[in-house]
C-alpha cells in the first residue's frame, strides 16, 4: 500500500520539519499538536515556513488538537514527540487505531517503539500493531520560531528497524520511499543499542557541567570539549554498551565505527581507537556549539532514554554497565531528576520480568 | 611512646616535608618564637633554602624572612630535643614520613600530623615500626592557606581561626589537645581521629568539581577560576548529594561532625549568607578566601590523586564498615578512575591497608578511643 495521507503528531522541531518536507513532496499531511497555541502561528502564516532541504511556504492539509482527526483516513502515522508523551498518544490512540496502519516512531532512541507499545496495551489496545523507529530523527533540523523550520538535510544512513519484528519488512517498505536513506537493520533491540547520541553526549555533558553553566555553552562541545579524559569515559560507556549488546545477541559496532561510517571524522582517527581524536578532528562537528546548559536533550533524552534503557537491557542480560550507571546517578544529582525512575525502564518498555532468553521472541512476535 | 608522658612546654619543633605547608608553617612559628627544624628527604627543594638559611614569607601576620634554626635531610638531627614533630605532607606521602621518624621518637615527644585524616593508617604504620601503643594527634586541615611562591618563598593568605583536632586513641585527646594548642590555639578538640577524617574539606569536594570541569581543564590548560568559576549550580548539587552521604556514614558511626557549608563557614571561607542558603554552589561562589584560585593545568593533580583514593574511598569504605550505601561516591570514584585510565581504589586508604580488614564497627570504635593498650 503506498502511503499517501500521513498523519504527523507533535508539532515541534521533527514534526514541523516532517509536515513541511512531506507536504512539499506532495504527500497530504494532517498535523496534531496538544496545544493551539503551537499551530496558530502555522494557521495564521497558512504553513510551515522551511528553509535549506526545502524552501517557501508550505500549506499543511489539516491542522488540529483533535488526535482522532488527525489520524482519520490517515496511511501512516508518525509519532514525532519525546518519549514522554508517548503516553498521551496512546490513550488517545488506542481506542481508534486500526491494526494495519503502521505507526512510525521518529525518532524512538533506544526502546522509544516498546515504550510507545506498552502504553497502547495498557491503555487497553488489543489489536495486531505495526510500528517502526529510527533511532534519531530522521532530519538535521532547528525550528527556529513557532512557524518556521531550518531543515539542514536529512539524515544519512539512519538505520530502522520494525517492532514486532514479523512485520519488519511490511513496515520499511512503507517508510523507505519517504525516506530513502534509511537502512533496515535487525530489530528494534539493534536501533536501540546502536543509540551513539548517548554514549558521548552524556560523558561530554557531565564531565564538562562546570565549563558549560559558567560560560553559557561558549565552546566547541566536539573540538574543545571531548579531551583525552572525556574520550576514556566515551570509550569505557561505549565498551559497556557493546558488551550488553554481545550478550543479547544482538549485531553492534563501535562508536568509532559507526562515527566513521556516518561520515563524521578520518579513517586514521577511527582507526587510532581514540575517540577524543576522533571527535576533535571531526570535520562536521568542527563548528557545534555546547548547549549552554544541561537543561538540554543531551541529557534528558541521552540519560533518560539512552544510558537508562542501556542499563536496563545491561540487568536482562547479567552484564555490568558501571560507567553507564555512575553517569546516570551523577547526571541525576547533578539536575536534580531521578533518571533511573523517570527514564526508560524495563517496565516501560514492557519487558518487565521478562527472561533474557525469551526477548529475542518477544521482539519478534510482539508479545 | 607511652599514654603516661610526660609533656613539656614546645620550644623546639621539627617540621616534616618542605612544601608549601612545611614552609608555610616553619616560617610563621618562626615569627612566633619557636625553634624550627626543618626536614625533608628532597635535597633538591632544600638546597636553595640552605643557601638562603631561611624562608621569604608573605602572610597576614606581616611580610618578611624567617630565618630557619636547621633546615636538613637528618631526621635524627631534626627530632633530636624537639618537643613536637609536625608532619605536614600530602596524605600518600604520610606512610614516608612516618617511618623516618618513627625510629627516632621519643615517649616526651608528640607527634602531630597536619593535615591529618588518614584514620588509622599512622598508628598501623607505627605499630609495624615497632610501637606496640602508637599514640599521635592529627588535625582536619592544613593550618593555612598558602602556596609555594619560589623555592624560597611562600605566601600565606590566610591562617586558620579553627580546625578539627582529634588523637589516637581518643582518650588522649584532652591531653594532647592542651600540647598543640599552645602552638596552634585554634585547634579544637573533637573525640579521636574519626572526626578529623569528616571535615576534610577537600575530599568532600574536590573530586566531583574536579570531574565536572574534566574537558575545561584539559582544553584550556586549566585558565579558569577551580573554585568561583568551576563549580557551578549543578556542580553544586552533586557536591551536596555527596555531603549528605557522608554526614550520613558519619551518623551511623557516632562521630560529630557538621554539614560541609557549616564547617566553610566556620573555618571563615564563607559569608553568613552563604551559610544560610546551605548549599556548597553558594560556598563557594561567595567565598573571598578561595575565588583568586586557578583550576590545575592537567587532569594528573592531587585533587583526584590524593582526593580520590585519601578522601572519597575513606568515606566509601567507612560506608561499608558502618553499612550505609554511598552511591554516588562510589560512582565519583569510578568515573575519575575511568577518567585517568587506571583504578584509583588500588593505591587507596582501604580498611585493608590499615589493618582493619573484617573489623566490626564494635571494635573499630573500641579502637579508636582506647587504642591497642589492652
Amino acid at each position: 500500500m503506498a502511503i499517501q495521507k500521513i498523519a504527523v503528531l507533535g508539532a515541534g522541531h521533527g514534526g514541523c520539519a516532517a509536515a513541511a518536507d512531506l507536504g512539499a513532496r506532495g504527500f497530504s499531511v494532517r498535523l496534531h499538536a496538544r496545544r493551539e497555541e503551537s499551530l496558530a502561528p502555522i494557521r495564521a502564516q497558512g504553513g510551515i515556513r522551511a528553509r535549506g532541504v526545502q524552501d517557501g511556504l508550505f500549506p499543511v492539509d489539516l491542522l488540529t488538537t483533535d488526535v482522532a482527526e488527525a489520524v482519520a483516513g490517515a496511511d501512516l502515522i508518525m509519532l514525532a514527540v519525546p518519549s514522554i508523551a508517548h503516553g498521551y498518544y496512546a490513550d488517545a490512540l488506542a481506542p481508534i487505531l486500526h491494526p494495519e496502519i503502521p505507526v512510525f516512531v521518529n525518532p524512538g532512541h533506544t526502546g522509544g517503539g516498546l515504550h510507545f507499545v506498552h502504553e497502547l496495551r495498557k491503555a487497553g489496545y488489543t489489536g495486531d500493531i505495526r510500528t517502526g523507529e529510527t533511532v534519531t530523527l530522521t532530519y538535521i533540523c532547528r525550528k527556529i520560531d513557532p512557524g518556521t523550520v531550518d531543515i539542514f538535510s536529512y539524515t544519512k544512513k539512519l538505520k530502522f528497524s520494525g517492532f514486532p519484528g514479523k512485520h519488519a519488512d511490511e513496515m520499511f517498505a512503507a517508510i523507505q520511499p519517504l525516506y530513502p536513506e534509511v537502512v533496515q537493520v535487525s530489530s528494534v533491540l539493534e536501533t536501540g543499542l546502536t543509540n551513539i547520541n548517548a554514549v558521548f553526549h552524556v560523558p561530554g555533558m557531565v564531565m564538562n557541567a562546570g565549563w558549560i553553566e559558567d560560560t553559557g555553552g561558549d565552546f566547541l562541545f566536539y573540538r574543545e570539549g571531548i579531551t583525552p579524559a572525556v574520550g576514556r569515559a566515551t570509550k569505557a560507556v561505549d565498551d559497556e554498551r557493546l558488551a550488553v549488546a554481545k550478550a543479547l545477541g544482538v549485531p553492534s559496532a563501535s562508536f568509532l565505527e559507526n562515527f566513521y561510517q556516518a561520515g563524521l571524522t578520518t579513517r586514521e582517527a577511527m582507526e587510532s581507537g581514540d575517540i577524543s581524536r576522533a571527535c576533535v578532528e571531526s570535520e562536521p562537528n568542527k563548528a557545534i556549539k555546547s548547549p549552554p546548559s544541561l537543561d538540554h536533550r543531551y541529557m534528558h533524552e541521552d540519560v533518560g532514554y539512552g544510558l537508562v534503557p542501556f542499563a536496563a537491557f545491561g540487568d536482562l542480560a547479567g552484564v555490568e554497565t558501571p560507567t553507564i550507571d555512575a553517569l546516570i546517578h551523577v547526571s541525576s544529582a547533578m539536575m536534580g531528576i531521578d533518571f533511573a525512575t523517570e527514564g526508560l525502564t524495563l517496565e516501560k518498555m514492557g519487558l518487565g520480568g521478562i527472561a533474557a532468553g525469551d526477548l529475542a521472541c518477544f521482539v519478534e512476535q510482539g508479545a | 611512646m607511652s599514654a603516661t608522658a610526660v609533656t613539656r612546654p614546645v620550644k623546639k619543633i621539627a617540621i616534616f616535608g618542605a612544601g608549601g605547608g612545611g614552609t608555610s608553617a616553619a616560617a610563621h612559628l618562626t615569627t612566633l618564637g619557636f625553634e624550627i627544624r626543618l626536614y625533608s628527604q628532597d635535597e633538591s627543594a632544600l638546597a636553595p633554602l640552605q643557601a638562603l638559611g631561611g624562608i621569604n614569607y608573605d602572610a597576614p601576620f606581616g611580610k618578611g624572612f624567617a630565618k630557619i634554626a636547621m633546615i636538613t635531610s637528618d631526621a635524627e638531627a631534626a627530632m633530636a630535643g624537639a618537643e613536637l614533630v609536625m608532619v605536614v605532607s600530602p596524605s600518600h606521602l604520610h606512610e614516608k614520613w612516618i617511618r623516618a621518624a618513627a625510629k627516632h621518637l621519643t615517649d616526651e615527644q608528640t607527634l602531630f600530623v597536619s593535615p591529618g585524616h588518614t584514620l588509622m593508617l599512622i598508628p598501623h604504620i607505627l605499630r609495624d615500626c615497632g610501637i606496640e601503643n602508637p599514640v599521635y594527634c592529627e588535625t582536619a586541615t592544613l593550618p593555612y592557606l598558602c602556596r609555594r611562591t619560589g623555592p624560597t618563598d611562600c605566601r600565606i593568605s590566610r591562617v586558620s581561626d579553627f580546625m578539627v583536632f582529634g588523637a589516637f586513641p581518643g582518650r588522649e585527646t584532652t591531653r594532647l589537645h592542651e600540647v598543640v594548642s599552645t602552638v596552634y590555639p585554634a585547634v579544637s578538640p573533637f573525640a579521636n581521629v574519626l572526626e578529623t577524617v569528616f571535615p576534610y574539606g577537600n575530599a568532600i569536594h574536590h573530586p566531583p568539581a574536579f570531574l565536572a570541569n574534566t574537558g575545561r581543564v584539559e582544553a584550556t590548560g586549566g585558565d579558569f577560576r577551580h573554585y568561583y568559576d568551576g563549580i557551578t549550580p549543578s556542580v553544586g548539587r552533586l557536591i551536596d548529594t555527596i555531603d549528605a552521604e557522608r554526614l550520613k556514614v558519619a551518623e551511623a558511626l557516632g562521630a560529630r561532625t557538621m554539614p560541609f557549608v557549616e564547617l566553610f563557614w566556620t573555618m571563615g571561607y564563607t559569608t553568613d549568607a552563604a551559610r544560610e542558603s546551605g548549599t556548597a554552589y553558594e560556598a563557594f561562589h561567595q567565598s573571598e578566601p578561595d575565588k583568586w584560585i586557578p583550576a590545575p593545568p592537567q587532569m594528573e593533580h592531587r585533587y583526584f590523586l590524593e582526593d580520590v583514593p585519601f578522601g572519597h574511598v575513606i568515606y566509601s569504605e567507612l560506608g561499608r564498615l558502618a553499612g550505609v550505601p554511598t552511591p554516588t561516591i562510589d560512582h565519583v570514584i569510578h568515573l575519575a578512575s575511568v577518567a585517568l585510565g587506571r583504578d584509583l581504589r588500588a593505591d587507596a586508604l582501604t580498611l585493608d591497608r590499615m589493618g582493619l580488614a573484617g573489623v566490626s564497627k564494635e571494635k573499630f570504635l573500641d579502637l579508636l578511643e582506647n587504642g591497642f593498650s589492652d
